[in-house]
């Protein structure tokens, strides 16, 4: 549910919001439980979309002014299936990149995880490891490959 | 493109964050490096989508306000434990098999150590389904221990009378007994506090009756 709210509220840069569209979605849920639910995780992923998108367009109305109606309408488009099924196999890749760390090195694990997951700036990064900012980068890339092959690989033995 | 051309180009796509990628950068790439760029922007993105993922589980309010984090306040009692399974008659290993189909992640080994090692961290929602399928009460199971609340906004609030007239609430919109509404909505102050806010008691105290009425609400609008 976070890495879904993370996912749509990060396109406004607004993804520290994620914490408080998980719970809003979760309150909505407790104060009127859906009848007949066959898939709660569909149900779930569906409304902390949903509060995401609420959030998003709230933000954009807000940079904007009313004018949005159509940025509205998206919060009940989609197919709510698909969206889960999307959110399943993203979970599924998140995990498997993150185990896919153990192939880095220190230093290059260092710069992914600090750099490209957690966003701390360059400079920091750069000043921790003792490299200048444009050698972060290098490592970055440099890892980032590695990690895609590491993902192929993990693929090929999943089939 | 030369390899420094095309590494300067990712790092400037990186930098910029592939979220918000203006299509500066990109345009220079031939379609060879095009692809090998968005095979990287695409890991770059599931590493910061592993990198936001739920918050730990002791600063995560959904889960406090589930009743998913242990407190040590409100613990299983491992003798009351083991005294309401065998009065239910039921093995070590049924129980367990009771649990793991409400979904809990219950082995036989864990029932064992509750009852004869350590039960503090089992969290009060995992001792309702203790309670429900021991075929007892929670207040029965739970051994009340009197540690001090460590913040002291948290500690002004649960001695006020409208947290009390706020748990008894919860208590009855949750169907839950008032020990363990106590130990939800404390544990959700915490993880507010544990959050990184600084909120003082009364700003706690309207932050929960948000809460409440929020689910109260609806609760009332679904009865007939």
């Amino acid at each position: 549910m976070h890495r879904v709210a993370t996912k749509v509220l990060r396109e406004v840069g607004i993804a520290h919001q994620a914490r408080d569209a998980v719970q809003e979605a979760m309150v909505s849920l407790m104060a009127s439980p859906p009848d007949d639910v066959r898939n709660w995780e569909a149900v779930m992923v569906a409304t902390t979309r949903r509060r995401a998108l609420d959030r998003l367009d709230s933000a954009a109305v807000r940079h904007a002014g009313p004018e949005l109606s159509e940025v509205h309408d998206r919060a009940d488009g989609g197919d709510v299936s698909e969206e889960v099924a999307e959110s399943i196999d993203r979970k599924r890749a998140t995990a498997v990149v993150w185990d896919s760390l153990a192939v880095l090195d220190d230093r290059h694990r260092k710069v992914a995880w600090e750099y490209v997951a957690l966003e701390r700036p360059r400079a920091e990064v750069a000043a921790d490891l003792g490299v200048t900012p444009g050698r972060v980068s290098q490592m970055a890339k440099r890892a980032l490959e590695h990690l895609r092959d590491a993902m192929s690989r993990e693929e090929v033995a999943y089939d | 493109m030369t390899k420094d051309d095309r590494d300067e180009a990712l790092a400037n796509l990186l930098e910029a964050r592939a979220g918000h990628v203006t299509g500066k950068g990109r345009a220079f790439l031939s379609e060879e490096d095009h692809a090998e760029v968005e095979s990287l922007i695409e890991v770059a993105d599931l590493l910061w989508e592993a990198g936001h993922g739920a918050p730990p589980l002791e600063s995560d309010p959904v889960a406090a306000m589930l009743g998913l984090i242990p407190d040590p306040r409100y613990a299983l009692d491992p003798k009351a434990l083991a005294r309401a399974r065998k009065n239910a008659g039921l093995k070590s290993s049924e129980l367990a098999g009771r649990l793991v189909a409400r979904g809990w992640n219950v082995q036989i080994r864990d029932v064992f150590r509750w009852e004869n090692q350590s039960s503090v961290d089992v969290a009060p929602a995992l001792i309702k389904a203790i309670a429900e399928e021991a075929g007892t009460s929670v207040d029965w199971l739970m051994a009340s221990r009197q540690a001090s609340a460590d913040h002291d906004a948290v500690a002004a609030v649960t001695r006020s009378p409208r947290f009390e007239r706020l748990v008894e609430r919860w208590a009855r919109i949750r169907g839950i007994s008032r020990a363990l509404a106590a130990s939800a909505l404390e544990s959700r102050m915490l993880a507010t506090v544990h959050r990184g806010d600084h909120p003082d008691a009364d700003q706690l105290l309207q932050s929960l009756d948000a809460l409440v009425t929020a689910v109260e609400s609806g609760a009332s609008r679904d009865e007939p």
